[in-house]
């Protein structure tokens, strides 16, 4: 059986192979730090969030428990004069106070930080979020890796990446919040507003190069992130393809 | 340099099981990829080898259990223009074989590992590799008495 030994001799890694293999694994090692910085930045500010919220929540119960012993010590006390003036401005203290905690409570809900968790397809994305997100054929690159993003029912995204770091990332709102997700150096930003079949869509880019079109139909704000080449050039289909999906509701 | 020293050693041990290239530089990918993300510690370079030669018999099987190959032979080609009919005879022998004994045929000839080393590295016993050893030897056998009969 020297003659297999033979037959696996014809078998080398080439020059090109070997260029090829070691750029992919180089290319998924810088992605896989991106990520890893990407979760720990979100996980520590998910974390601050909660340290705040919750020291705001409980600064405002313990205002709240003050308040009870007053009302109850004066709905105790009389039996008749219920609507006397010193009664009356407890109760509505009180009231207030709870009110006030209501509303904290809320406000605290809408600024925590969402964990978006990940689906297998678009499909998978549209049914647990709710939102009109469909696949994009017009991605101006060759895709490696496709991500399908649920941010809890507030925003659904998808993002594809390319072999060389390319990147295109889609995301639609439940409302008209921004919730793109991206962030531009403030002394270098553009801001041109252009309009993409009768909608109005705002394009941002900066020093670094990416695209962002962001535009608002029915109700919901939707964005398109694109890093890569001629992304100004590119952009505008790709924006021009989620309206016709909407429009058709994904049948475009 | 893992690739220079290890390289050539998975790309045939992937190209065993999957029997075409592309298939084959995806699996060499995956392993250094596992070796750079696992930064295993090694006792030895034949310690390294051999972790190297397991995960790739694994992750092989793996896409010939879940993947649709690609249905190219290149290294048949390539005998076929060297006029090489001889190894060709031999390849497709190999080739015919199941994967469980075609890997065993792989790591006792092309890596000189011994029967008790084999089974170390895909987990089994002594005993069980030395069967399949044996009985692939008697499978090539008939295959190749086949093919020559065939010729003449």
């Amino acid at each position: 059986m020297s003659k297999y030994k033979e037959v696996m001799e014809h078998i080398e890694v080439t020059e090109d192979m070997r260029e090829r293999v070691l750029g992919n694994i180089a290319q998924k090692r810088r992605r896989q730090k991106i990520r890893q910085t990407v979760r720990i930045v979100s996980a520590a500010a998910a974390c601050v969030v909660v340290v705040f919220g919750a020291a705001y929540i409980l600064k405002n119960r313990t205002g709240i428990d003050t308040q009870p012993p007053a009302v109850t010590e004066t709905s105790a006390a009389q039996t008749t004069a219920l609507t006397t003036a010193g009664t009356t401005a407890a109760a509505t203290t009180y009231t207030t106070a709870v009110q006030t905690a209501a509303s904290t409570s809320t406000q605290w809900t809408d600024v925590a930080v969402i964990m978006p968790t990940e689906c297998g397809s678009a499909e998978e994305l549209r049914t647990k979020s709710g939102l009109p997100i469909y696949d994009v054929r017009s991605v101006p690159f060759k895709v490696t890796e496709t991500h399908y993003e649920n941010g809890n029912g507030v925003f659904a995204g998808i993002t594809y990446w390319g072999e060389e770091e390319e990147m295109c990332s889609i995301r639609v709102s439940r409302d008209t919040t921004d919730q793109s997700g991206i962030g531009f150096v403030e002394e270098t930003r553009i801001d041109k507003a252009i309009e993409v079949d009768g909608v109005p869509v705002t394009l941002t880019t900066d020093i670094e190069g990416g695209y962002l079109a962001s535009w608002i139909t029915d109700g919901r704000c939707c964005s398109v992130f694109l890093r890569g080449k001629n992304n100004a050039e590119n952009i505008l289909p790709i924006v021009s393809e989620i309206l016709a999906q909407h429009s058709a509701g994904g049948q475009s | 340099m893992i690739m220079d020293t290890h390289g050539n050693r998975i790309l045939r041990l992937a190209y065993s099981y999957l029997h075409n290239m592309q298939d084959a530089e995806d699996i060499l990918q995956d392993v250094l990829m596992k070796w750079v993300e696992q930064k295993p510690e090694f006792e030895s370079d034949e310690h390294e080898k051999a972790w190297l030669l397991r995960v790739t018999a694994n992750l092989s099987k793996n896409k010939l259990d879940y993947n649709k190959l690609r249905d190219t032979d290149e290294l048949n080609d390539e005998l076929a223009a060297e006029h090489r009919e001889d190894l060709s005879f031999v390849w497709e022998a190999v080739k015919a074989l199941p994967a469980n004994y075609s890997e065993v045929i792989h790591l006792f000839y092309a890596e000189g590992y011994q029967t008790d080393e084999i089974a170390e590295m895909l987990g089994e016993s002594g005993a069980n590799i030395r069967t399949r050893l044996k009985r692939a030897r008697a499978k090539l056998k008939e295959i190749l008495q086949e093919e020559y009969d065939f010729g003449e």
